[in-house]
């Protein structure tokens, strides 16, 4: 046994030491680091910030490029990016154009274009936040790994034009969770402007991949958008009807009232539910009796609705509350009360 | 070869299988945290902050005898800065002015809320909501046990997402949006986990961690080495073999229908949290729902640990107590290809490796010094044999601190990285071999029917906060 332990513990041992002095090297030379580039750092971050001033000093961009110089390129591009991200309008063009004269346009082009995903992602991410790459990022919001397409559209948020807009419209319906929610992120943030590339995308037939489609038209809320929600309040899929109904709620206001109404007697709990909702959201007080009579609905989701959206209609919805105190289903009864005690909060 | 070589060969073999599995895990760390850094396009938390869309999350924290910290502690939690949040803290029959405090503090008034009562669990006095932080809901209940606590705060809950803590944990600002990443990237994912780092080092300001550092007490720092180990190669290593089968109590994130879907917190056992995801896991496999479990390594949640020997002896023999009891109660799931890589990785793993390590590093220990006492073997081989079994461990730990350093830094500056390296080349000379006993302890009281949590010794590390007797499981414990 003594043979056999002997060997094995030389070769811990050896690894054992070279993890060590790994670990000391790595530790001792980030000190080293820290204590070299700490104050160049902080110069270069005020000489970029004195760039940004509606009226700078001469010489404060050769100023900032010689400060960017002294510093190592990872570090110069996460500066001009943490910067950038802070700033808008011509203060974001001049972060913009101090990326392009530091020569990181360049490196960003070709890690735009590299093999490696991480790269491209890297760079996605950069020229999201220096701004620039009008003619690099677009063709990434189509790349093959989905948290490159995440970040395009993200930079599309902020510097992207109407065929930008109408691929990242495109990607509501992307397979991949992360490039969906960053989609329809980016399209909530980006707003009125992407409505028509939406319409046209919720007239595809996408089946219930239609569903966050109709929520990012909810929050847009651009009534450019009203007749193909509309259109989908009729889908064959329960959850596209339900998510209809509540964005329809959403852009059409008051006006949509009959077609929600109409949703009461939906046989799927989910949509009936979604049609309450959307009644308390317009504050359609008329349809009061009618979301009253959904507190006798067989399902608790609906009844539990009702009841809130009786809240929301204020006057008119806490009197047929306080009447279905009395009511002879319990259930219904026993919701209002419940109702009550919430309002007694707000 | 005599029976007791064969014995000897068995019991080396073990250790380095096992450590050997953990060298895979710490590789599979050292891919995964490559792909982890580079995809976090979302580590700017102000990206996800001002989203829309973003899933709401509420965060449920038991309270059980916090008075002097639950203020705090709650203001906390609402100043997280995630979109769509909701804090819901259950005080669980504590026997001090911790609602009081929260009123106090809250301006509460009484709701009844309309929500499902789908988990039993003890009686509810009370709900209310604050006039002052419309996000916040605090629940008054009985004395029913942490779990118990946390199911009360599940059914009252309204967010998609649920994360369930400790009143006493400090979550970064900026964790959540961190934690929820897998939850977008992926419909499959059922629970995430976060990192956990012991809070006794750091400075901790308004409820904020603002400096970090390597705990300055000898046990306390120790465990910063075992925390970094079971961290790093011990979660993020997972995530490429199926996902683990632990999220700690302190600090996890959970899709809140699945939650509902298998009962909540189980009660009976003293390891709820284990407990939970093994049937998040088991659930998912049978009914074809989801069923991942990830490990995000940068959201940070910050704990205090025990400092003396006492106390964590306790808490030691109560969480191997907790492991075997979820392993009872899921055997079924044991090599199972039904149950995927639950039941044909994760269980066996946690069976033959967690459960069972202390019982045969114990056999181990005691075998060679019998042999030495009593046979009077070769003094050479046995130093031998304990320097290759505890040699491949420290080669582990330190390896994980140097991942460590070339990754995250989790305690800040440069020197903080040494004073961890040496604690982790002292850890095994007689922390580890008192980890075995209370292990072993926990396995022998676990087959004899204890069940109970056992108290702790906290110093308290919020500012004002006094030290004082509290629940082993910071947050709540049943009655005694």
């Amino acid at each position: 046994m003594t043979d056999l332990l002997e060997p094995i513990l030389l070769v811990e041992a050896v690894l054992l030491a070279l993890v060590v002095l790994g670990t000391l090297g790595h530790a001792g030379w980030r000190a080293l680091e820290r204590r070299r580039l700490r104050p160049r750092l902080e110069e270069a971050r005020d000489a970029i910030v004195s760039t940004l001033s509606p009226a700078p000093l001469s010489g404060a961009t050769e100023e900032a490029l010689r400060a960017l110089g002294r510093l190592p390129r990872r570090m110069r591009l996460g500066l001009l990016a943490g910067v950038g991200e802070q700033v808008t309008g011509d203060a974001g063009q001049r972060i913009t154009e101090l990326t392009a004269a530091a020569g990181l346009d360049r490196r960003l082009a070709r890690d735009a274009a590299a093999r490696r995903p991480r790269r491209r992602l890297r760079a996605a991410r950069a020229l999201t936040a220096t701004g620039g790459g009008t003619a690099i990022v677009p063709a990434l919001l189509d790349d093959e790994d989905p948290s490159t397409r995440a970040q395009a559209a993200m930079w599309v948020v902020r510097h992207g034009d109407e065929d930008a807009i109408r691929r990242v419209v495109a990607h509501a319906f992307d397979e991949d969770g992360l490039s969906r929610f960053a989609s329809a992120d980016a399209i909530v943030r980006i707003g009125p402007r992407s409505a028509p590339a939406l319409a046209a995308a919720l007239t595809e037939d996408r089946g219930a991949g239609l569903v966050v489609p109709l929520q990012v038209a909810g929050h847009v809320r651009d009534l450019r958008l009203l007749e193909p929600v509309r259109a989908l309040c009729a889908s064959p899929l329960p959850a596209v009807r339900a998510q209809a109904l509540r964005s329809l709620a959403r852009i059409g206001g008051i006006a949509e009232n009959p077609l929600l109404e109409a949703a009461l007697t939906d046989p799927e709990p989910a949509v009936r539910a979604a049609a309450v909702e959307g009644l308390g959201r317009v504050g359609a007080w008329r349809s009061a009796q009618a979301i009253g009579a959904a507190l006798r609905d067989p399902a608790w989701d609906v009844r539990r609705a009702a009841g809130l959206a009786l809240l929301a209609l204020d006057a008119p919805g806490r009197l047929v509350l306080r009447r279905a105190l009395d009511d002879e289903d319990r259930f219904a009864a026993d919701m209002a009360r419940r109702a009550l005690d919430e309002e007694r909060m707000a | 070869m005599t029976p007791l070589e064969l014995v000897e060969i068995a019991v080396l073999g073990y250790f380095l299988v096992v450590n050997g599995f953990l060298l895979v895990l710490l590789a599979l760390t050292w891919l995964d945290l490559g792909r982890q850094r580079q995809e976090t396009w979302l580590s700017d938390p102000a990206r996800l902050r001002g989203s829309e869309l973003a899933p709401r999350i509420s965060v449920i924290a038991p309270a059980y005898g916090e008075q002097a910290t639950i203020a705090q502690s709650t203001r906390a939690l609402l100043a997280l800065g995630y979109p769509q949040l909701e804090v819901v803290v259950v005080v669980d029959g504590s026997p001090d002015d911790t609602l009081g405090e929260l009123e106090r503090a809250f301006a509460l008034a009484p709701v009844t809320p309309i929500y499902r009562r789908t988990i039993p669990t003890a009686p509810v006095r009370g709900v209310f909501r604050s006039r002052e932080a419309p996000s916040l809901v605090v629940v008054d209940k009985e004395n029913g046990g942490k779990a118990d606590a946390l199911n009360v705060g599940l059914c009252v809950s309204t967010g998609t997402l649920v994360c369930a803590i400790d009143a006493d944990t400090i979550i970064d600002p900026g964790a959540l949006v961190r934690m929820v990443r897998p939850f977008l990237e992926r419909v499959d994912v059922v629970a995430a986990g976060g990192t956990i780092r012991p809070v006794n080092g750091a400075r901790v300001r308004d409820g904020r961690v603002v400096d970090v550092a390597v705990p300055r007490r000898p046990l306390a720092a120790l465990q910063a080495v075992e925390y970094l180990r079971a961290f790093l190669p011990g979660r993020v290593g997972w995530n490429r073999l199926g996902g683990n089968l632990i999220i700690s109590g302190a600090f996890g994130l959970f899709r809140r229908d699945a939650m509902l879907a298998v009962g909540g917190y189980e009660d009976e056992t003293v390891g709820e949290d284990m407990e939970l995801v093994a049937a998040l896991r088991r659930h998912g496999h049978e009914t074809g729902g989801p069923r991942s479990v990830a490990f995000v390594p940068d959201p940070v949640a910050w704990t205090e640990v025990p400092e003396d020997l006492r106390t964590l002896g306790r808490q030691r023999d109560r969480w191997h107590r907790g492991l075997a009891d979820v392993l009872w109660r899921h055997r079924a799931t044991f090599g199972r290809p039904r149950y995927g890589p639950l039941g044909l990785v994760a269980m066996p793993y946690f069976t033959l490796v967690e459960l069972l390590a202390p019982l045969v590093e114990a056999a181990g220990l005691l075998l060679l010094l019998a042999e030495l006492l009593i046979l009077g073997i070769d003094a050479e081989f046995a130093v031998l044999f304990l320097l290759v079994a505890y040699g491949l461990g420290m080669l582990i730990t330190t390896a994980t601190v140097l991942t460590d350093e070339l990754t995250y830094r989790s305690f800040g500056r440069p020197r903080e990285t040494v004073r961890l390296l040496g604690w982790a080349l002292v850890e095994p000379l007689g922390y580890r071999q008192l980890t075995v006993w209370w292990r072993l302890r926990g396995l022998i009281r676990w087959l004899g029917g204890a069940r109970e949590w056992g108290q702790m010794q906290r110093r308290g590390f919020a500012h004002g906060a006094a030290p004082g007797t509290d629940d082993e499981a910071p947050g709540t414990r049943r009655a005694a």
